[in-house]
């Protein structure tokens, strides 16, 4: 029957493992690394990626412009009614239009690991 | 804990010269590249998937992917994050394909024997010996925790990386670290003293 906070049992728990200290990299990791990486054919720059890079480049501040006017018009209408929901609205659908941002860079659609390839998009496996 | 500063390390304008110039092809540039920032991927790897032969590997097919995508590399600045988010991706996915949980070598006698004692009111139960069986225990509860907790838990207490370096690497608010700081605590807490009465951590 446990007795103390979880937070004392947590700190109790990761105090044991603060002996292990930092994990240092094998040292022939990044000489081992680049010459398989350099083995493997570079990917050229498709015609999709200047499409995607293109649409992104419209969406990313037409997803700012959302996110900013539902903070603007969740304050004045907070202001207004003085209703604390709309607030909450407010910060939802900014917080919706910031995810939105995140998910379409361009750079995350290069990181993402795609189950398949397509010619000129980046993260094929 | 002294920060290990591993984030900051690999930062900086000259790092996204170098990335620069890696993404026209420059090869020289390519493998420091890879030189200044293999610390950095290891560490996310390695909490990732709590093994280090996965871990090497999954650092070099990383490098792999980087190289072959670097054309389209947007922003050299954030090469870094770039890197560690393939990183972690490739982890993800190689935690999906996993079978089965890795176990150790405990038994169920051992395991309420520690959680008892971590669990303990007894004001000793803060000198925690830092045996081995104890740490196996934190790793295997550690398993069962969501990647996202995991990483930053580990990054945060076994490397002694600040909130700040944690999320300059894996591109996340510090807020958001520190929340997932919280949380994760809070988690593995509270699974550590179900273990007494159910059994098991899930």
């Amino acid at each position: 029957m446990s007795t103390v906070d979880p937070d004392v049992v947590a700190r109790r728990a990761l105090a044991s493992l603060q002996a292990e200290g930092p994990a240092p990299a094998p040292a022939d990791l990044a000489a081992r690394a680049a010459a398989h990486a350099l083995a493997q054919p570079r990917r050229p720059k498709g015609l999709l990626d200047d499409v995607v890079a293109s649409v992104l480049a419209l969406a990313r501040p037409a997803a700012a412009f959302a996110c900013g006017t539902a903070l603007v018009l969740g304050a004045i209408t907070l202001r207004a009614s003085s209703d604390t929901a709309a607030s909450g609205t407010a910060s939802f659908a900014g917080a919706g239009a910031l995810a939105r941002l995140e998910l379409i860079d361009a750079d995350d659609v290069v990181a993402a690991t795609l189950p398949f390839s397509l010619p000129g998009v980046g993260g094929s496996r | 804990m002294k920060s290990m500063n591993v984030a900051f390390d690999a930062r900086g304008p000259e790092l996204a010269a170098i990335a620069s110039r890696a993404r026209d092809g420059d090869v020289a540039a390519f493998r420091l590249l890879v030189e200044r920032t293999t610390a950095a991927l290891f560490r996310v790897a390695l909490r990732t998937l709590d093994d280090r032969a996965e871990a090497e590997d999954i650092v070099q097919d990383s490098y792999a992917k980087a190289w072959q995508s670097m054309g389209t590399l947007r922003e050299p600045g954030a090469v870094l994050g770039w890197l560690a988010r393939i990183t972690q991706n490739l982890a993800r996915d190689r935690l999906r394909s996993r079978k089965v949980r890795p176990t150790t070598s405990l038994d169920d006698d051992e395991r309420d024997t520690i959680a008892a004692r971590l669990c303990s009111a007894d004001p000793g139960a803060d000198d925690v010996a830092s045996d081995k069986q104890t740490s196996q225990f934190v790793h295997e509860v550690l398993s069962t925790l969501k990647d996202k907790h995991r990483v930053v838990l580990l990054l945060k207490e076994v490397d002694g990386m600040t909130a700040e370096e944690i999320g300059a690497l894996l591109q996340i608010p510090t807020g958001t670290v520190e929340s997932r700081l919280v949380r994760a605590r809070g988690i593995l807490g509270k699974k550590i003293q179900a273990r007494g009465k159910k059994g098991w951590f899930s």
